[in-house]
């Protein structure tokens, strides 16, 4: 079972969020948890209060319409951290400018997915999302 | 058209995989050219556009065995991923090596992904259908 981390704003986006993961069954394959901040994911990964009891995710899914800066820095500072670095990070965004994802491949995005607007082309591409990266090999950090 | 530049000096996996691609192709896929360059220093040339690459345009997505001759695949994840031009160029290991070192280095050193080769067939021609899928339908990239 994979260990994912969604980082997110708006609480109210219901495209994805762990009813959705529960009503489409991918909770069978996936235990995920989620930070509506930059800074509440810094603490989720350090195991820092009031994370102290989560697992190290093993695949983050990064929305970077957390206020668009915020998501960037996010990346930037996962990606620069000499233990953090190696977790994958999908970069999921609504953005259609190029720029933008020139700009995450260049702070070491792992994937960039543009966010379908129907809902239930959203879930399909998480779920094909998940299930490459379990064919992957992840780096295991919990040990 | 997605342009992959496999690095691979195993003849029998290119030939599965340009078999994992002419399937896809069959089945209305996003065509896929392959670029194969069977050691590290050719494909380090390739990338430069030098000598016989000269008129090549640079990859979409690089595959790359970690166990190749003349300069380690990991040599080679190194220098695309510390390279301006390449580094947003996405690379997805593709090795016999499950070892947990490689795996760590490989994702340290900024891998876009990791994927082990299966030994039974079906199940490699299915892991490359799988990759091609992902990289071509569902991401984007540069």
């Amino acid at each position: 079972m994979l260990e994912v981390l969604l980082i997110k704003d708006r609480p109210g986006d219901m495209r994805l969020n762990q009813a959705k993961i529960k009503a489409v069954g991918l909770d069978k394959r996936i235990r995920m948890g989620e930070v509506g901040s930059g800074q509440a994911a810094f603490d989720y990964l350090a195991q820092e209060a009031p994370f102290e009891l989560v697992e190290l995710p093993d695949l983050i899914f990064l929305d970077l319409d957390i206020p668009r800066r915020e998501g960037f820095e996010t990346l930037e500072t996962i990606k620069t951290d000499k233990f953090f670095r190696s977790i994958p990070i999908v970069v999921l965004s609504a953005s259609k400018a190029k720029e933008d994802m020139i700009r995450a491949y260049s702070l070491n995005a792992n994937s960039y997915m543009k966010k379908p607007k129907d809902p239930d082309q959203f879930i399909q591409a998480i779920e094909g999302i998940i299930s490459y990266w379990e064919i992957n090999q992840l780096p295991n950090l919990r040990v | 058209m997605l342009k992959v530049l496999f690095i691979e000096d195993n003849p029998g996996d290119v030939r599965l995989t340009k078999m994992a691609m002419d399937e896809l192709d069959e089945l209305g896929g996003i065509p896929i050219t392959l670029q194969v360059c069977p050691d590290g220093e050719d494909a380090l040339c390739f990338l430069r556009k030098s000598g016989k690459y000269s008129a090549e345009e640079l990859p979409d997505i690089i595959l790359l065995d970690l166990n190749i001759p003349k300069r380690s695949g990991m040599e080679v994840l190194e220098i695309i991923k510390s390279t301006a031009e390449w580094q947003n160029i996405p690379v997805v290991i593709l090795s016999t090596s499950g070892s947990v070192q490689d795996i760590a280095t490989s994702y340290r050193l900024q891998c876009n992904s990791y994927i082990s080769k299966p030994v039974d067939i079906d199940r490699f021609i299915d892991v490359l259908k799988k990759t091609s899928i992902y990289w071509s339908s569902l991401i984007s990239i540069p």
